[in-house]
């Protein structure tokens, strides 16, 4: 007892001879700079001991006892101050100036085209993430990764982790177009749906479209995806870079000519494939290795014209001597290698401040090869395909004060090389080649937007696709009423060199109706049909990088899709939480399954291996975010539903579940996404993810049968059972620029585990012979922690 | 976690993935309501037993359940005219041969057609047996590093790869298959039981202890039976295996796992080199005799054999494609909607005997054949004085030899092209 006395007298000794600090200083708005009455000023996190107010005119004092403390100004509706004092002794007088929630930018949205576009456009089903809120979220392995951070949003969901592309209110992923700065993306992943092939420091941001389309959209059934890169900064050297696990990257802006040429160009390359081996003996005959680039030049060449190049390039290699590669040819290792090379030319025309009129040259090809090792004689024999898509495109829009309209043309030529096996010096295979595929695509769009009365807003869109399957090629009749095969062949037709074999078009139309109910709710509606005349026929899980394109022809009918949504739009508090309801239908005809053991790889007539059916998809969309503040970020619920069926004209031995309608691959009909980001001051940022959907469905066995000496598992009804639910919790610290000091280079910790709690959601399930219990894959198995580092040089 | 791995059939998309994810067995097992019939016929233009095996495979029967499906009436039509009636095998339930005399040849066209006890009928299509070209060559490579199995702790494995020309002037389909021979010590594995050559007799006891020894050959293994009461010996509650070990020659019979399926339509004409088609673990010293076969297929015979090789392949990753119902060459002519599983396969077939000396194998230990395989040692049931957990009163003396199983993996005849003892 006598100690403690002693303990405390010399404490209150020390605060005798160090002399007490004195804090004062005046809150007020950083706008207006009006004196903020009755802010709350807290000391050391204890509000009621040590805090205090301000008075009337926005003035406090506290006296700070000896030693470091954190001092925090808070005001509702108004940002926190924090201020950390060494406690030195000196008496402080702050001037406190607090940024208001409603005047700050909005962190989850774009807000370069109105702040609360979501509640006024004419527009439903748009949502546009912001790149800053992409790079914050969680990535698995540190990847920033588009595709993966977009099935947070409502309606965006995938078949799972290793998906080759992303379905889109019950789309078939070939179903969205996906657009980097104008040019198709046939092939969204690398490493077979591990990580997307976006360039993330280059994106400037990027819409997705998945209720109304604007009628400049065209070709593809369900939805749009539409990215854009930055514009080179035309002032300032700029660099970027960042090391993670997977992949090194770099980013530099280039200023050619001050204010007229820029160059922007952004590189990506893994590095880690010599890390396999590390993880399991088994791995060591794999190569896996990808990379990315896009530059892109920005020319400006007066005040009303500029001109844009883009182009991109990425490449995927994957070597194993594991498994076989092409069915007939007798090999000992396969090796699959895509790429992508895309490139762009844009011309924009400001004509008035009112017209302006942009006009694109867009070339696309996509390569993906399978390399067989033949065995005995070591040739590498080759299967390889190819897409080259050309277009042009012009458009010319008109702002006027309170409406906007968009004319435009567009052709685009598809030529498709099926497939061609090349024996590469083997002497035992043939060459062969898969007759090449030509389509020309052209279509008219006009879209006008407008406002009637203050409450009345419509987005009117209409445009006309025509699509010609051109000669040389064989088009076969069958025929009708049985089972399109080889022995349901009537006769055959030659077509010379751009001779139309068939042809089909139609409209488009597009239609967005928004009403106000009040200041900040307005309910929409929304109507759009699409065509798609190229499409992935596949019979795998998900497209394989190597899955066979095909245009429509006469035996392959384009496929029509027709949406309508309704929806509920909300505003709370300065547009600092949004609500929306969502709900829409749709139904998409001359859809294509598969017969089973089909095969499409150098395949003349594909249609023999096909069967007619058609889809539906309905499903409602609720979403509340908050897009202002110290946190921000949103949580989602979806209902939603996919359902395939084979037309009843087919064949019953050709039927799939009988005829009935049956669950698509990737039919979730629950889902719950939550994502937080709490932003910490300027130097660190924490994010959380939660997501939860229904597993996917998939075929389970109804039995075992005795066959051969062996038991078999045996199959009938498809995608009768499901996968467990789905859940995952992910977390990412962000920390900016650690050292605090305002240098010309700035690093950026990023750290990151990816399924905190480490749940074995499945992947798939699956049987094996003999075997009573199904095995279980799940690709991010446990907890996977990762540390990127990121920095910026200006 | 086991990390089962079967790195033959692993998809490349499943390598991937195994980087970072898992492979678990999980609890929930198959929702089983299948009542199907399953015919499996193949006929060959060798000169050997020519069998069509019909089952139903039932849920009710149990997961694995099948049972063979006697007293149908099954026919072999030749060239849309001549009829061949199958006889049911004596021993053998749901087995139909055809007599022995008979021959199949290239060319002809045949047809199954079964009539089942309750009435049903079913046909196969018509098929007709393609030519298969011969043989050229087998070549052997020993990897002394490879392991037994993705499971198997031990190493050392020849593999066989065939050379084979293609003929130019036809659509030609390929099946690989194989059997090995090897000599066997040990015939019989009895699971918590002894191995008894005399039948026990019922209810007849000695001491509390034994069970009594008749005198009717029985030649099996005897588990406890669950009577309990005065004088019954206690139950044993323990699970252990006894092996025994052959009374006479014995040879295990070794078939390939998988289907080996080829087309030539890349490589029409051309030649099939160093095509790798069996392996076989370096089990033990001794010799090994392997045949080898290539069959012919007929073109849809291939498709559904490839089909079926799919779905028996999944491995959950995304090249996968989702199984279905398969559907066969066989079906019930009164109902077309009655999915009959198996395809009535006719192929032509060259054959070659290959023995396998093992001279290649340098200093490497075999582990033994019955090690090899079963990943244990035998254990050996007792000698007197030491008890067994049971205990036979009388018969011949403990510890007894086993017979040789003349079954699809053993047989006691002296396979054709065996060299040494």
């Amino acid at each position: 007892m006598k100690r403690i006395l002693f303990f405390i007298s010399l404490l209150s000794l020390a605060s005798l001879y160090s002399k007490a600090q004195l804090l004062t200083g005046i809150v007020r708005d950083s706008i207006d700079n009006a004196p903020l009455n009755k802010a709350a000023v807290i000391l050391d996190y204890e509000k009621i001991s040590k805090g205090t107010y301000t008075n009337a005119k926005g003035e406090f004092s506290l006296s700070l006892p000896p030693g470091p403390h954190v001092v925090v100004v808070r005001y509702i509706g108004y940002l926190p101050y924090r201020l950390l004092i060494d406690g030195k002794g000196q008496n402080l007088n702050l001037d406190i100036r607090l940024q208001s929630v409603s005047s700050q930018l909005e962190e989850v949205v774009i807000t370069d085209k109105g702040y609360d576009r979501t509640v006024r456009e004419p527009l439903l089903g748009v949502s546009r993430i912001n790149m800053k809120t992409i790079e914050r979220m969680p990535a698995a392995l540190g990847e920033i990764d588009i595709l993966r951070s977009l099935q947070l949003l409502p309606g965006v969901t995938s078949v799972g982790e290793a998906a080759n592309g992303i379905n889109i209110r019950g789309g078939n992923t070939d179903q969205s177009l996906i657009l980097m700065d104008e040019t198709p993306i046939f092939n969204p992943t690398h490493m077979f749906g591990l990580f997307s092939v976006f360039p993330a420091d280059a994106v400037r941001g990027l819409d997705l479209y998945k209720g109304n389309v604007p009628a400049r959209y065209g070709g593809r059934a369900a939805s749009v995806l539409d990215i854009s890169l930055k514009n080179p900064n035309l002032e300032q050297f700029t660099m970027k870079g960042g090391i993670s696990i997977v992949s090194n990257k770099l980013t530099a802006d280039i200023p050619i000519v001050k204010n007229k040429l820029g160059l922007i160009i952004s590189g990506r390359g893994s590095f880690n494939s010599s890390l396999l081996p590390l993880v399991s003996k088994n791995l060591d005959s794999i190569k896996a290795n990808f990379g990315d680039v896009v530059a892109k030049l920005f020319w400006r060449m007066n005040n009303k014209n500029t001109m844009t190049a883009m182009g991109y390039f990425s490449k995927d290699l994957f070597r194993t001597n594991l498994v076989g590669g092409l069915a007939s040819i007798n090999s000992v290792s396969t090796q699959y290698r895509h790429q992508t090379m895309n490139g762009m030319v844009q011309w924009f025309s400001a004509i008035s401040p009112k017209m302006n009129l942009q006009t694109t040259a867009v070339v696309a090809q996509y390569v993906p090869d399978i390399i067989s090792l033949e065995s005995g004689t070591n040739k590498e024999v080759t299967l390889r395909q190819e897409i080259l898509q050309r277009q042009f495109k012009s458009n010319l829009n008109y702002q006027a004060s309170n409406s906007k309209t968009e004319i435009g043309i567009n052709a685009t030529h598809y030529q498709l090389n099926p497939g061609e096996l090349s024996p590469g010096g083997s002497p035992n295979v043939n060459y062969k080649k898969t007759p090449n595929e030509n389509g020309l695509e052209t279509a008219i769009h006009i879209d006008h937007e407008a406002s009637f009365t203050d409450r009345l807003a419509v987005s009117a869109g209409l445009r006309y696709s025509y699509f010609m399957s051109l000669g040389p090629g064989v088009v076969r009749r069958y025929t009708p009423g049985e089972s399109v095969s080889e022995t349901s062949v009537i006769d055959s037709t030659s077509y010379g060199n751009w001779q139309v074999s068939n042809h089909y078009g139609g409209l488009e139309p597009r239609l967005g109706v928004r009403y106000t109910l009040g200041p900040n709710t307005a309910i929409k509606v929304g109507y759009n049909m699409m065509r798609q005349y190229l499409q992935i026929i596949t019979n795998t899980t998900t497209p394989l990088p190597t899955a066979r394109w095909k245009t429509s022809d006469a035996n392959i009918k384009p496929q029509v899709s027709q949406l309508v949504s309704v929806g509920w739009f909300q505003n709370m508090k300065d547009n600092t939480f949004e609500f929306s309801a969502e709900a829409y239908w749709r139904t998409t005809k001359n859809t294509l399954d598969y017969k089973p053991g089909a095969d499409f790889l150098l395949q003349a007539y594909p249609e023999t291996q096909l069967v007619p059916a058609r889809g539906k998809a309905y499903g409602l969309e609720l979403m509340f975010s908050k897009k202002k503040g110290e946190l921000t970020g949103w949580l989602n619920y979806t209902y939603a539903r996919s359902l395939n069926q084979v037309l009843s004209t087919v064949d019953f031995k050709e039927q799939i579940n009988n005829g009935d309608w049956y669950r698509a691959n990737y039919d979730r009909p629950h889902s719950l996404n939550l994502s937080i980001n709490l932003n910490q001051g300027k130097t660190h940022s924490f994010s959380f993810n939660f997501v939860y959907s229904t597993g996917r469905p998939y075929t389970a066995p109804e039995g075992q049968v005795f066959y051969r000496g062996r038991v078999y598992p045996y199959y009938n009804e498809r995608n009768q059972e499901r996968l467990p639910d789905y859940h995952r919790l992910d977390f990412a610290w962000n920390i900016y620029n650690p050292s605090l000091k305002n240098r010309r280079w700035q690093g950026h910790w990023t750290f990151t585990i990816y399924n905190l709690y480490g749940r074995k959601n499945a992947y798939s399930i699956y049987f094996k012979q003999y075997e009573l219990y199904p095995y279980r894959l799940a690709i991010f198995a446990a907890p996977i922690p990762s540390l990127s580092y990121n920095f910026d040089f200006k | 976690m086991p990390l089962s791995f079967n790195k033959k059939i692993a998809s490349l998309a499943l390598l991937l993935l195994v980087m970072i994810g898992c492979i678990d067995q999980i609890e929930s097992g198959i929702n089983a309501y299948i009542d199907i019939i399953v015919v499996d016929g193949r006929l060959t233009n060798l000169a050997e037993e020519q069998v069509v095996r019909i089952n139903r495979s039932k849920a009710e029967y149990g997961l694995f359940g099948s049972l063979p499906i006697s007293n149908a009436v099954v026919e072999l039509v030749v060239n849309n005219s001549m009829v061949i009636a199958f006889t049911e095998k004596n021993n053998q339930a749901g087995e139909y041969i055809l007599p022995a005399g008979f021959r199949a040849n290239i060319g002809d066209a045949y047809q199954l057609r079964i009539k089942l006890a309750d009435g049903r009928q079913y046909e196969s299509t018509i098929q007709v047996m393609p030519k298969v070209p011969a043989i050229e060559k087998v070549s052997v490579r020993f990897n002394a590093e490879e392991p037994f199995s993705s499971k198997s702790a031990f190493k050392g494995v020849h593999s066989f790869y065939l050379d084979t020309k293609d003929p130019v002037e036809q659509e030609n389909f390929y099946s690989w298959e194989w059997t090995a021979y090897e000599k066997k010590k040990w015939c019989r594995t009895c699971q918590s039981g002894v191995y008894v050559v005399n039948e026990i007799l019922p209810g007849q006891y000695r001491f509390s202890q034994y069970y009594v020894s008749g005198d009717k050959l029985f030649e099996d293994c005897f588990t406890q039976p669950t009577a309990t009461g005065l004088g019954v010996p206690a139950i044993v509650n323990e699970k252990w295996n006894y092996d025994y070990k052959c009374r006479t020659e014995c040879w295990e019979i070794i078939h390939n796992e998988e289907m080996n399926l080829f087309d030539d339509r890349n490589i029409n004409g051309g030649q099939i080199q160093s095509r790798k088609i069996a392996r076989l673990p370096y089990y033990q010293f001794n010799g090994a005799l392997v045949e080898i076969r290539q069959a012919s297929l007929t073109k849809d015979a291939y498709q559904f054999y490839r089909f079926f090789q799919e779905q028996t392949r999944n491995n959950g990753g995304i090249a996968d494609t989702p199984p279905t119902a398969l559907k066969g060459n066989i079906r019930n002519i009164n109902n077309d909607r009655e999915n009959v599983v198996g395809f009535f396969t006719v192929s032509a077939v060259s054959s070659v005997r290959y023995w396998l000396d093992r001279k290649d194998t340098g200093k490497l230990e075999p582990p033994g054949l019955f090690e090899g395989m079963n990943e244990r040692n035998p254990s050996e049931e007792p000698l007197p004085p030491e008890k067994p957990y049971i205990l036979i009163w009388g018969g011949p003396p403990r510890v007894p030899t086993a017979t040789c199983l003349n079954s699809a993996t053993s047989t006691p005849e002296k396979p054709v092209g065996w060299i040494g003892d």
